[in-house]
This record gives structure tokens, sequence and C-alpha cells, in this order.
């Protein structure tokens, strides 16, 4: 096992600078310059480029931002007055990971329940009533949510703030928005694996054993249909918040998704790099704790290296 | 099982309760009285975007721009788009040959932390954006007022003088007493760029101690205009509280103003709604139906934003031909375009200079003088006769324009609009080429487009600053078009500070021989809508100057 762990380690490092190198050579190959000020003329423009170093060859360009990298400085940004992005990054990724979280959390514990239930009536009118919904909420995209939350929760019946990130009140509508997508596909897939269980063979003789319902359905049924779920939550996870940009931007949080669109429309380069890097290495990091929590799930699956 | 089947029964009460809390909670005050001013003097309003920066060398967007002249204060200060005296205590002493200009600073004036702005903090500022290292990217500004040596200074193709800022015609002649020169006598505009972010002092020692700090956050600055940042949290908002240090404080009836930032317009819509904010600009299908639901609440100005088209006629040789120019200018049904696409307060224009920008020396608007609402841009039936001539003389009969725009939602709606009245004429097609911001630029300098939908906003309050960027070889001419009766009188102007009637005069001239050639198709002058609560007074929004006025706000009871 610690051989394994050693050596994913050691391979997610390498996927990292090989992101880092990939999204560097295609950012600039990004048409035109940081300054995009149309009242700059192009003899300006290229003072600029020189007083920021950004007429030098692209080799060196490189080489000089891995080192400044591994030393744990990423630049400073051009749309933000040459602040720090490492300052930008910590003021605003942990936002939309709050964000993400407690969509995730929410909509993943909901969504199980609801497959669960589902389930367990099969062909009945609640799991129809549950599918649909489900359906329903794959189908309709978070920003739609958005904004029927906002108007009714929020402007019609004022219950909630309408916008901003101070309070508990203020989590409400966004997560809500961004955990009915989560919810509907944990449900549906919950569902399928709960029906599939509960037609397999341990599970009739675990009946015919005699175990309580609530017995089969939660050491037996539950646990193993858990297993698929687990799979789709890690790129759920990744999806989410690198997907909460239009829910950050109609609720008007402050966090990093509509930073980094931005970024990259307008040639913001230590802004791209940093945020692709943090949302890199969260990538490659959830991707490895997924792996590893099919072993706690599932004995069979735990990796033994081969020989221990 | 049962237990687990009862969540949603459990969501559904919760939302029951809270229907009924929210009935018990909305118990906001509204007594009705208009008269006298409210107890507590905050104002809240709603940013769509957050500050860039509050470095005045680094700052060149509307926001930023906005916060540093709510924040800090130059020798004049923008009102109503009239210059007022400032931090200078009034009208400069003028040398004989105008070339000399000798201001006096007000007694008393102070920074925030208590120490006196003094003339010397002015030379430090202008220095600073005038020198390469500290990365300026709006200088030229000091090169557009005609500061004695700037264009030099600010030309990085001249070996010998780029970035000798020391150089630069401005000097201390005392603490209070601050001396400008210039390569010509003094433009009748000098006065109101002084209110720009560039021209306002800075503290040496403030900036030096601070170093890459400075300007960060809000303790990372030092103010000395009607307000101090007291808060800035970077993404969400900010908040102002008056400065009690500014020389004119007592004209400062606000003493909190809050920003959010909200850059998603129904949101803004729906906080206004919810007497959140104060104030919201409107856009798109905002402004007819708050014209509806809010009607009282509506205010409308022009500003002076041209949009325009241009034509690139040094690649594409048809486009040389001018009544094919003509044709695509008289083909633009300019008047259907703002109404159907904005009915904001935009009006369609064919001229260059906007309107209610600017007043020559007999005291008359720039548009006031013939003609006043713009060139006659022709008929539609106009537009197939030119296009028919241009036919004949380019020997085509059919014809394809690439017509290059920035992206975003609104520029689809923009873009199809326009070509659908060009492909009126018969046999022309357009081809649509939406690009992001730094790609169109490019794309723009490099001359790879037809037509390229642009706007262009003022540098100083002044005609020639919507003229000058057409003369032969501007890097902002980017329609190849020369015209050297044009690029005389551009020069004369220039040259005549001394004279500003026959400055005026040139001016007048020139679009004049600008809209009888066509270089580019001009289409809109913008304006603002925006829907602002009846107990906020004296809020405007200037064609000049900050976008937001609200240095003289008040609140009265509500």
């Amino acid at each position: 096992m610690g051989r394994y762990v050693l050596k994913r380690i050691g391979f997610m490092i390498v996927t990292f600078f090989v992101v880092v190198t990939l999204t560097f050579i295609a950012m600039k190959m990004l048409p035109g310059t940081p300054f995009l000020n149309p009242k700059l003329d192009p003899t300006q423009r290229q003072a600029l480029m020189h007083e920021y170093g950004l007429d030098q060859p692209l080799a060196i360009q490189y080489v000089k931002y891995i080192w400044e990298l591994l030393q744990g400085n990423m630049g400073t940004s051009f749309q933000y007055g040459n602040e720090e992005v490492t300052t930008l990054l910590f003021q605003k990724f942990p936002v939309s990971m709050n964000l993400g979280f407690e969509a995730i959390i929410i909509g993943a514990i909901l969504g199980t329940l609801l497959g669960i239930f589902a389930g367990l009536h099969r062909g009945k009118f609640l799991d129809w009533g549950s599918m649909i919904f489900s359906m329903l909420g794959i189908s309709i995209p978070s920003f739609i949510f958005a904004g029927i939350l906002q108007y009714f929760l929020g402007v019609a019946i004022p219950l909630f703030p309408v916008a901003g990130w101070e309070g508990a009140s203020s989590h409400v509508l966004p997560v809500a928005s961004l955990a009915v997508g989560v919810l509907a596909e944990v449900a549906i897939f919950m569902r399928t694996e709960m029906v599939e269980v509960l037609n397999q063979d341990y599970i009739v003789t675990a009946k015919a054993k005699g175990l309580s319902k609530n017995a089969v359905v939660f050491k037996h049924a539950v646990r193993n249909a858990l297993i698929p779920v687990v799979t789709i939550l890690g790129p759920l996870t990744a999806a989410i918040i690198t997907g909460s940009l239009v829910i950050e931007d109609i609720f008007g949080i402050p966090g990093i998704g509509d930073q980094y669109v931005k970024s990259i429309v307008t040639n913001d380069y230590p802004m791209i790099m940093g945020t692709t890097e943090l949302y890199a290495a969260l990538f490659i990091l959830t991707i490895f704790i997924v792996d590893l929590l099919y072993g706690v799930i599932d004995p069979r699956i735990r990796v033994s290296g081969g020989h221990n | 099982m049962k237990s687990k089947a009862k969540w949603s029964l459990v969501l559904s009460f919760v939302l029951a309760l809270s229907l009924v809390l929210s009935a018990c909670g909305s118990s906001s005050s509204s007594s009705k009285s208009t008269t006298g001013l409210a107890k507590d003097q905050t104002l809240n309003l709603a940013s769509t975007a957050d500050i860039p920066t509050l470095d005045p060398n680094l700052a060149t967007d509307t926001t930023s721009t906005n916060v540093i002249s709510m924040t800090e204060a130059g020798l004049t200060r923008m009102h109503n788009n009239k210059y007022a005296w400032d931090l200078a205590a009034g009208a400069p002493k003028i040398s004989a040959d105008k070339k000399t200009v000798t201001f006096t600073l007000r007694k008393g004036i102070k920074w925030s932390d208590g120490k006196p702005v003094t003339a010397q903090d002015f030379v430090y500022g202008w220095h600073r954006q005038n020198d390469p290292a500290a990365k300026p990217a709006y200088n030229f500004l000091f090169a557009a007022s005609g500061i004695k040596n700037a264009s030099k200074i600010e030309d990085p193709t001249n070996k010998a003088w780029y970035g000798k800022y020391n150089k630069l015609g401005v000097k201390a002649l005392n603490s209070t007493t601050l001396q400008v020169t210039f390569d010509a006598p003094v433009p009748p505009f000098f006065y109101s760029i002084l209110s720009q972010p560039q021209f306002m002092p800075l503290r040496a020692d403030f900036v030096k101690k601070q170093g890459k700090n400075f300007a960060q956050g809000a303790s990372n600055l030092i103010f000395n205009g009607p307000f101090v940042l007291s808060k800035w949290n970077k993404g969400s908002g900010w908040t102002y509280k008056k400065n009690p240090k500014y020389w004119n404080a007592k004209a400062t009836k606000l003493t909190t103003v809050n920003f959010q930032v909200q850059t998603d317009i129904a949101t803004r819509v729906n906080l206004y709604k919810t007497n959140k904010i104060d104030m919201v600009g409107l856009t798109g299908d905002y402004v007819n139906a708050m014209k509806k639901t809010n009607a009282s609440d509506i205010h409308t100005a022009l500003n002076s934003g041209t949009f325009f088209l241009y034509i690139n006629q040094k690649t594409n040789k048809n486009l040389k031909n001018l009544n094919l120019r003509k044709a695509i200018n008289a083909a633009i049904d300019r008047e259907s375009f703002v109404k159907v696409l904005f009915n904001d307060g935009s009006v369609g224009s064919n001229y260059v200079v906007p309107k209610g920008f600017t007043k020559g020396p007999d005291g008359k608007d720039f548009r006031g003088a013939d003609p006043v609402n713009g060139y006659s841009a022709g008929s539609a039936a106009q537009a197939k006769a030119y296009w028919n001539k241009a036919k004949k003389e380019l020997g085509i009969k059919k014809l394809n324009l690439t017509f290059l725009s920035s992206d975003g939602a609104q520029y689809k709606q923009w873009d199809s609009y326009l070509a659908n009245q060009l492909e009126k004429l018969p046999g022309v097609t357009v081809t649509i080429n939406q690009q992001p911001w730094a790609n169109y630029l490019k794309l723009n300098q490099e001359f790879k487009f037809d037509l390229a939908f642009s706007g262009w906003f003022p540098d100083y309050q002044d005609p020639m600053t919507y003229l000058d960027m057409w003369t032969t070889g501007n890097p902002q001419n980017t329609t190849g078009w020369s015209n050297k009766k044009f690029d005389a009188l551009i020069n004369d102007g220039k040259a005549q500070t001394g004279n500003p009637t026959k400055r005026w005069n040139d001016m007048l001239q020139a679009e004049k021989v600008m809209m009888a050639d066509y270089p580019i198709v001009p289409i809109y002058q913008s304006g603002y809508t925006w829907a602002q609560k009846s107990y906020v007074k004296d809020f405007s929004m200037p064609s000049y100057g900050p976008q937001y006025d609200f240095a003289q706000t008040y609140i009265t009871k509500h």
C-alpha cells in the first residue's frame, strides 16, 4: 500500500508538470497581449511588453516561470494592478471550494437517499415521481434554477438575500441551485445500482437468513450500491467546482469562476497559469482520494501492489 | 424505511416555516415625507465589476477611474460636466506667451494621514506617470495636453528622451506653487484634464514605503478627496466614508457609500427592487421592463461614447470607392437600431464629435453649429443608387464584407442587425467575425477586416480627442484613410491653442471634410438609462469625468 501511494504521488507530480507545460504553451498561442486598452498604440504596447519581460523568447519565459513557481511565486496579475496571483487565489478559491463542497455534500446525501428510496419502491408511483424529478434536475441547467430561486425566494417572497456571500442565509439559494444537479445525478445512479444489487443472490441469502429489512438494505444493499456512486463523485466534484461560474455570477459570490474566464479572455498570463495549476492539483488529488476510497468501501479493490 | 421517506416532508416544512418567518421579517420603515435630509446618509450601489487597480499609473478602466476620482483630488474636479478648482486655489497665472501656467494650491489641504498636500506631491505623481519603470498605461494624456517634452519622453522610439521624466515641464516653485510649462500655448481643455487620476498628486514617501503593496488594499492608500476608501473586499465590494480632512468636506453630505460587486444585471435589478441598492443602470430588455414597472425612478442621460464602423480601405481596394462607402453609410437605419436594440437614451449619429460634450469659445455646443443632428446619411433608396454607381465604377456585381466585432451576447444582436441592413443592398453579403477583445484588437491593427465595430470615449474634454486620431498614419486610424486637407486642419488646430476661435473653426471644418469622405460609418452616440430611488438627490452620470458622480449627493427623508 505504501509503495502504491508513493508511486501514485510520483505520477501525480509528473502529470502536474505536463499540465503546467501544456497550459503555458497553449496560453502563449492566444492572440493579442495583456494590454487591452485600445488607446495604446503599438509602440507603447511594445514598451509595456518589454517592461514586463514578455518580449523575451518563449523558452526563457518558461524556464523563468518554472523557476519562480518552484519557489512558490506565481507572479502578478495584469487585470488586478500587479497584485500577487497567490494572494488572489487564496482570497477567491476558498469561496468557490466552499460553495462547491456545500453543494456536493448536500446533493450527494439527498441524492443517495432519494436513489435508495426510489430503488426500494421500484416501479411504483414514488419511484416514477423521484425519477421524473431527477431527470428534470439533470436536464435543467443550474442557472435556470438560480434565476427561479432568486426571483421567487429572494424578490417575490424575500426569504433569502438576493445575492451576496455573508452569513448562512446567503448560502441557501446558490447552494440549492448547484445541489439540484448533483442530487439528480446521484439519485439516478443510486437507484439503478440499488435495483441491480437488490436482485443479487446475496440479498436473497441475507433475507433468507432472516435479517431484518433494515439490515438487508443498509448492510448489504446500500454498501454495495455505493461503490459506483463514489466513482462519479470525483469528476462531479471537479465539475461543480469549475462549473460554479454562472452561479457565482448570478449571486455575486466572490469566487474564482468568473475570474478564470476573464483571465483567459484578457491574456492575464500569470492568473491563467495560477488558476489552472490550482484546478489541476485539485483534480489530480480528487482522483487519488477516490481511488483510495474504493479500498475503504470495497475490500476487494484494496490495492496490494502485487506481492504484499 | 418510513423515517427515510420523510426528508421531502421536512423540506417542505422548512419552506413553509420560512414563508411565515418572512411575513414577520419584512417590516422596513417607510415614512413618506420628502423634505429635509435623512438621518442616515448612506448610499448603496452595485458595481458591474470589481476594482481592477487603484494605482493611478495602471488605472485605465471606468471602475478604477471612478474610485480614484471619488477618493483623490486633482487641481480641478469635474461636476456636472464643468470643472471647478479643487486643490488649486483658483485660476492660475498664465504667462504672456501662454506657455507657462502657475498654480497656487489651496491653504490647509491635507492627506488623510494629516500631512499637507504639497506642490512636490504633484511633481512626484506626474513624474511617476512618465517613468516607464512604474509601467504607466495612460501617460499619453501628458503629450496630448502639450506639456513640455512629454511627447518625447513618452515615445519609446526616441532613445535620447524616452523615460527621462525629470525633463517634464512641471516644477514645484515652493510647497504651494506648481509651475507647468508647455511646448505651445496651453490648450483650452487643460483645466478639465487636470481632474483625471493621471494628474493627481502622490506622496513619494508613502508610495516608496508601501513598495509592492502600494494600492493593493484600502490600508495601502492615502486619500485627499471627498471620500476615503475604508474597506475593499476584493471580489465582493468596497465602502467609502466621508473624508473629514478634505478641504471641501462641508459639501460632502454622504457619510457612507457601499458598493457591492454584482456582475449579473438580473441580480442588480432584483437588488434594486428589494431596496438593497439605491440605483441601478439598465441595459437590454431591462430598460423597457423597468420603464413599465418603475416609471418614476427612470433617468436618462446622453454620454460621450461614440460608436462606429471602421472601413478598411487599406487592404480592401473596393472600399476605396467613395460611392461604396456612401452606400454602406446610407444602408444603415440608425434610428431603428438605437430604438429597437437600446431604447436607453442612445441616439443615432452621423457625426464624429458627440452632442452635449464640449462648448466652443462662443459658448455653443460643438453640435450647436450646423449640422446639429449630424450629416444626412441618405435613405434606403439613395443607398441603392450609390451601390449601383459603385458597382459600375468597380466592375463588380457581388460583394462580401467581413464584419469584425468583439464577442459577447449583446454584440450578436447588434452585429446581425447591422449585417441584415447591409445585406439589403442587392448582391452584398456580410460575414460576421466575432472575436475576444484581445484578438479583435490584433486583427483590427493588422487590417484583417472589411468593417469593424468600434467605439470611442474621450480622453479630454475637447473635440480634438475624437478628431486627431483620423490623421494619416495615426495608430488609431485603422482605416487606411488619408486626406491632406483634413491633416492640415488638424495640424493647424493643434498649433492654434493660442487662438481658441481659429482652433474651433479648424475642428468644425475638419469634421466636415471627414463626413464628406466617410472613412468610418458613425452609428450612434450612447446614452445611459438608470433607475434611481426618489430619495437620492444630486447624483449624476456626466459625459466627461467619473462615470458616477456622488461627491455631492444626499439622501432625503423617506
